[in-house]
């Protein structure tokens, strides 16, 4: 099997897991299964290592994400905004999390039709429960976005790290949350 | 003679080791070589064969853009770069009175909420084997600030996506920070990694 097809087939349960927070309901199981369609980003940004992508992003956390804030659709593109709870901050240097301990983490992506889904190939929307280490840059107040897309995303499972594909790589010693905070706090 | 003849049937060996170590060699280290390209999976339906000239993809510029001055000449500069290439296709702009032609609508934004500068957005006929519509965008945001030659690349990038091209890590335009292709590798045409792969589709 494809790698994209493997990722197809991880998309949907995230995509019929949207569906029904989006719609606030879980009344029963879903009957369809929703079509996803994938879309590719060129990214404007790339960090050849944690330190540069440290030192370019306004905040670093350990998050969990809550569930979908909004969605919306201009110009025929989808975007989803999720909250996300901070675990833990591995960098704030002006304090802008001081404020709230949730904050929108906005993602390109989303439904465009009642059953369908439009999704970034590189960068697959964030799924309700999934904990992450992300990269941030605060494009309004309180409003995130993860620095150069799928490089600014590390998928935390326990206290393992692990870059996602096309992901910024990973010095060889660093596995976990708190290897990636020294490096954070060198930086 | 039996001995000279093993000697020489071993020396006759010993260089075709070393010769076939030396060519693996080559095409494992060599980046240009080897085929490297991904593809999407799907295509346009009812083109040229694979090695027949050429694919015919119209495409449509919008009346408003964010910033015309960069973005539609990116469209434009981008189109000629796959025109000119080896690459059995060519990317026509529509002109008809009804945009019967078009395949690809292009445009652009002004998003600085997002992390991309480009964007390729597909629907495919139901078999999911062919494209059936492509809308495909540069981000404003980023690209007004870029060389022309890095916009250009993004724009490539997007028309390749837009025929079915995948992200290529390396000195490649599908590399998936496309500009890089510029600001890192000198590259402001298609390579030929990407030649290879539109002449394997069309």
């Amino acid at each position: 099997m494809s790698w994209k097809n493997l990722v197809r087939l991880a998309v949907v349960p995230v995509a019929a897991g949207l569906l029904a927070m989006a719609g606030g309901c879980g009344s029963g199981p879903a009957t369809t299964q929703p079509k996803v369609t994938m879309i590719d980003a060129s990214w404007a940004e790339q960090y050849s290592d944690v330190g540069s992508l440290s030192r370019a992003s306004d905040v670093a956390i350990v998050g969990t994400v809550t569930g979908v804030a909004s969605t919306r659709v201009a110009g025929g593109v989808p975007f989803t905004d999720f909250n996300v709870r901070v675990v833990r901050v591995l960098r704030d240097p002006q304090g802008r999390l001081a404020a709230s301990r949730t904050i929108l983490v906005h993602q390109t992506g989303g439904p465009v039709a009642a059953n369908h889904f439009l999704e970034v190939h590189d960068d697959l929307l964030f799924q309700p429960g999934e904990t992450m280490v992300l990269f941030l840059r605060e494009f309004a107040p309180g409003q995130f976005r993860v620095l150069a897309g799928p490089g600014g995303r590390f998928e935390v499972t326990g206290n393992s790290l692990a870059p996602t594909h096309h992901g910024t790589a990973l010095p060889a010693n660093v596995r976990t949350v708190n290897d990636l905070g020294r490096e954070v706090a060198k930086a | 003679l039996a001995s000279t003849f093993l000697l020489w049937a071993r020396r006759r060996l010993s260089r075709s080791l070393a010769l076939c170590a030396l060519v693996i060699s080559a095409a494992v280290l060599s980046p240009g070589t080897a085929s490297a390209y991904n593809l999407e999976g799907q295509t346009w339906a009812n083109q040229a064969g694979p090695g027949t000239c050429c694919a015919n993809i119209g495409y449509h510029l919008p009346l408003i853009w964010s910033n015309a001055n960069v973005d539609e000449n990116g469209f434009l500069n981008a189109a000629s770069a796959w025109n000119n290439s080896p690459a059995l296709i060519w990317f026509n702009l529509d002109s008809s009175s009804n945009f019967s032609n078009t395949m690809i609508q292009v445009n652009d934004e002004n998003d600085c909420s997002v992390g991309w500068d480009g964007l390729t957005s597909y629907s495919y006929d139901g078999s999911n084997h062919f494209i059936a519509a492509v809308s495909a965008y540069l981000n404003a945001c980023y690209t007004s600030g870029y060389a022309p030659q890095a916009v250009q690349d993004v724009a490539m990038h997007e028309l390749g996506h837009a025929v079915g091209l995948a992200h290529d890590s390396g000195c490649f335009i599908m590399n998936p920070v496309a500009s890089a292709a510029w600001t890192s590798c000198g590259i402001s045409t298609p390579t030929q990694d990407e030649i290879d792969a539109i002449n394997a589709l069309y």
